[in-house]
């Protein structure tokens, strides 16, 4: 009987076709990841050069000078991207994986994006995930939609219903078939990208796989519930369809505008400005009260003393500098806070809509997330203070280039610890799934 | 005689499926979506404005009470200039998203615009944003063919399609009125959003009212055109195919294939045929382009030398303190004006690069009529990329003015010679800043913008003839049985 059906399902020109269409999808997405890893890499790796030749070139023109030197010289952080960002290429497309900033103020630099078209970006990457999470589940209702339908509206179910005691398992049977069909695709997707690309196989990586499958299960599942009901094949096509359209994007693109809309983010805008303000504006006031800060800031430099009467002097400088981070520290917090709210109600959102969790996790697998990106610009932040308080000492006490061993001076990285929290990534699907199968099942039972 | 058959074929397509329950609950649904999503933005698109006004306000303020001081430490201070987008982005908010809509503008410095909304979400903004233009774009074709596909081919599966036949319609006036019954009901998800989004643009008091409705005055006739072609690819599937169930999966692939695969394919293919370069790339070369060209922060470089030393000769004096004018200010106004041609001529590379990219993607909207509507919307909206580029240029443009007028006070009103320690500061006074105009932006004409492209407005025309070859052939060769 099983082999019967197999045949059935593989003899129907029209499933092949689609699970060919799936494969040449998933292929293309691959290749697009390995484009962007291509890309990326590329940028991280001239960079490295880059920041060699200006250290050199300003090293060459103003030996004399450190503060000068440190004026124009950007020390680049690389955000480590782990090869699995090439399946779900997340925000990583506007948000640079390397970012340079010099011992000036950092808010004025932090923001800086990498240059991207703004169409391209509007569109969204054709990556795995995107496969994943849109196009599967059209495969799986094409495939499933009319399963007990077609039979009735051919008016087999009737013949069948006296022949067989059990038209659950018959269908359920059908339905193993296709999950199984669908299932190798995606298999045999993923093990091409781990070759092509050389994910290495480690944990985030089976958990990113199993997220996937889990997906592919719930639709499954989902479309065992809805033909369940025994509705017409046009019906069932334009409810799984409404459900699709639905979940991929009524839902999602509403409570992205919802959030726009009550969490705003304008800190980003107020804390330019109060960075400019804190800075610029310290020109034109009194030197003491800002040493005043500064010292109070960092202690440690008290021994560097600035006179009210004196010309211009680094250490004013750098301390004038620093007050634009102070001033806009606040709002730079606020910001941070909002995004992290943001992305909390889209994980809450995504507890109920598996696509969106989806998405979610395994962003936060491949690390291009926002939390990747929250906790890169936490590091930036601790980079640029290292590294202005390493050079400070020298550029206060009028040291020249050559108290700086600049080889040392190379780019860094940053990577992230991954945290995985099982509960949270599986649960949903879990729960999600044996709900709709038990209720499947109750309609299974008096099928026949 | 021949014209009261389609009519009559018209009006009963259209009738039967406003007769459905189903049908006007779903244009219902629909409408609601959209005034939701117009509701929402307007809200959203005020608070922006309002935080935008308020900032504007006192950047302004700031600027004008900054005490006295040396013109060049001005120039360092800088402006602020926002970006607000279009009233119509509440209709279709194209770009916006991805747009930043600030920009820091200072000295011999080219600062690009940051913080977009995007650059601020998380992964739900790549789901895409909720706006009338979304939902008119691509669900009510999803629902068009829905409420389409068995118009021709249930008939057939029915037999009724030869009884309509054999009382004197042709195959080309069923195919006609099929066609036409199913576009005219279509409209029902069309029009009344019009008049609500120029409404609420008006409200918003942006812009003139006469641009909002020369705007949307193009917009519907697009859409108009959009959902023909929607509708004429569902009554040719419908009447090629065998089955009404056939239609429908066909259609959908259809669907699947315009609106979600294509338009993603072509972006994609956009990107890898006119890459773009890293911002760290761009920099590094336009530093060591402007390196070559003078450094006026490099005492050796020998242009500045050049100019120097003719100056000297000129004013037959024997050192630059000696000149009747602020030599330093000079210089500085010399160096912008060359970083200002290099940046210019760098950044037009760069923007040919997106042109490039911008062309494929209308130039495919001769492939795939729903990239033709996204493009044409978006300029009619004015939420387009080209839009954008005008901020920039206004930006750099007032940048350059504001940088070199500030020179001019530095080159006329400071002293050439450093004043000595705990000497009166070599500064002017702050009313000079007041005389400098603030930054106004001003929108895009749509007449300019649609100049630059005219492309996807040329493509829906060429749709429109697509349609009626479809309909034309499908009505000549409709198969009755």
């Amino acid at each position: 009987m099983k082999n019967y059906l197999y045949k059935q399902f593989y003899r129907n020109k029209a499933y092949t076709i689609a699970l060919l269409f799936l494969f040449l999808a998933g292929m293309m997405a691959i290749y697009t990841g390995k484009k962007f890893l291509d890309k990326n890499q590329e940028i991280i790796s001239k960079t490295e050069q880059y920041q060699k030749e200006s250290i050199d070139k300003n090293v060459k023109y103003h030996k004399d000078d450190l503060g000068l030197i440190l004026y124009y010289i950007k020390f680049n952080l690389i955000n480590e991207t782990p090869k699995l960002a090439a399946l779900n290429i997340g925000m990583r497309d506007i948000k640079p994986s390397i970012q340079g900033v010099t011992i000036r103020n950092l808010e004025e630099q932090r923001y800086n994006a990498d240059f991207y078209n703004p169409a391209n970006a509007a569109v969204g990457n054709f990556d795995f995930s995107f496969v994943l999470v849109f196009l599967f589940p059209l495969i799986i209702v094409a495939f499933c939609y009319n399963l007990i339908s077609e039979e009735e509206e051919s008016g087999r179910w009737k013949l069948l219903s006296v022949q067989s005691s059990h038209l659950g398992k018959l269908v359920d049977a059908k339905l193993l078939i296709r999950f199984l069909a669908v299932s190798t695709i995606y298999l045999v997707l993923i093990a091409i990208a781990i070759v092509w690309i050389s994910i290495p196989l480690n944990l985030p990586l089976i958990v990113f796989i199993l997220s996937g499958w889990l997906y592919i299960l719930f639709w499954f599942v989902l479309c065992r519930w809805i033909i369940s009901f025994r509705r017409s094949s046009a019906q069932n096509a334009l409810i799984l369809l409404i459900v699709w359209v639905g979940m991929n994007f009524i839902i999602p693109m509403g409570s992205n505008i919802l959030i726009q809309k009550y969490y705003p983010v304008q800190e980003s805008l107020k804390a330019v400005m109060q960075q400019r303000e804190g800075y610029h504006n310290k020109w034109d006031e009194e030197k003491l009260p800002t040493m005043e800060k500064f010292y109070t800031a960092y202690p440690q430099f008290k021994g560097f003393k600035v006179e009210e009467n004196d010309e211009f002097t680094w250490t004013w400088y750098y301390a004038m500098q620093h007050m634009g981070d102070l001033e806009a520290s606040s709002s730079s917090k606020q910001y941070t806070e909002k995004m992290q709210k943001r992305n909390k109600t889209a994980e809450i959102l995504g507890y109920f809509l598996p696509n969106v969790h989806t998405q979610l996790t395994e962003a936060q697998l491949a690390e291009t997330g926002i939390n990747n990106q929250l906790e890169y610009g936490r590091a930036l932040q601790k980079f640029h203070e290292e590294k202005r308080l390493s050079f400070y000492p020298l550029i206060f006490s009028g040291q020249n280039a050559d108290a700086v061993n600049w080889n040392l001076q190379t780019t860094k990285s940053f990577t992230n610890h991954l945290s995985i929290d099982f509960l949270k990534i599986f649960l949903p699907y879990l729960i999600l799934i044996i709900s709709l199968t038990i209720l499947s099942q109750f309609k299974f039972r008096k099928l026949c | 005689m021949a014209r009261s058959t389609l009519q009559l074929i018209i009006s009963k397509t259209r009738q039967d499926l406003m007769k459905g329950q189903q049908n006007l609950l779903i244009t219902a649904t629909i409408l609601l979506f959209c005034f939701l999503s117009i509701g929402v933005g307007f809200i959203k698109y005020n608070d922006t404005s309002a935080q935008i006004g308020k900032y504007r306000k006192e950047v302004r303020e700031q600027w004008e009470h900054r005490p006295a001081k040396h013109p060049h430490r001005m120039a360092h201070y800088g402006y602020l200039v926002f970006r607000l987008g279009h009233p119509l982005s509440i209709f279709d908010n194209g770009l916006d998203d991805y747009l930043g809509n600030v920009i820091f503008l200072e000295a011999h410095k080219q600062n690009s615009a940051n913080l977009s909304e995007a650059g601020s979400s998380g992964t739900l903004v790549r789901f895409g944003t909720f706006s009338s233009a979304f939902i008119l774009q691509c669900l009510v074709p999803l629902i068009i063919l829905f409420l389409g596909f068995g118009l021709v081919a249930k008939e057939r599966e029915d037999a009724t399609l030869k009884i309509l036949s054999t009382q004197g319609a042709s195959g080309r006036e069923i195919i006609w009125g099929k066609v036409l019954g199913l576009w005219q009901f279509s409209l029902l998800f069309l029009v009344p959003v019009l008049p609500v989004v120029f409404f609420v643009a008006v409200v918003s008091e942006a812009v003139v009212w006469t641009d909002v409705v020369f705007r949307l005055l193009t917009i519907l006739p697009a859409y108009m055109v959009y959902y023909f072609f929607i509708s004429s690819l569902t009554i040719f599937i419908s009447a090629n195919s065998r089955t009404a169930s056939s239609a429908l999966v066909g259609l959908i692939g259809f669907w699947l294939v315009l609106v979600i695969f294509l338009p993603k394919g072509i972006q994609f293919a956009a990107q890898n045929l006119y890459p773009i370069p890293s911002r760290i790339a761009f920099e590094t070369v336009l530093e060591k382009d402007i390196l070559k060209a003078g450094d006026s922060h490099n005492p050796d470089d020998p242009h500045f030398k050049n100019i120097k030393d003719s100056l000297l000769a000129r004013y037959k004096v024997g050192s630059t303190n000696e000149l009747p004018f602020n030599y330093s200010g000079f210089v500085m106004k010399e160096g912008e004006r060359i970083s200002s041609q290099i940046y210019i001529s760098h950044q037009k590379e760069l923007e040919k690069t997106y042109r490039d990219q911008q062309r494929f993607s209308d130039i495919s909207a001769f492939v795939d009529p729903m990239v033709a509507i996204r493009n044409f919307s978006m300029i009619a909206a004015g939420t387009d990329y080209y839009s954008y580029t005008q901020f920039q240029k206004q930006a750099e443009d007032y940048r350059y003015k504001m940088a070199q007028k500030l020179n001019d006070l530095q080159i006329e009103k400071i002293s050439n010679i450093k004043p000595e320690k705990g000497g009166p500061p070599a500064i002017i006074e702050g009313d000079n800043w007041k005389k400098f105009p603030d930054f106004e932006y001003r929108f895009t004409s749509f007449s300019k913008s649609i100049q630059q492209q005219w492309m996807p407005a040329a493509a829906l025309i060429f749709w429109l003839t697509i349609c009626v070859l479809m309909i034309e052939i499908s009505g000549r060769n409709l198969k009755l049985i």
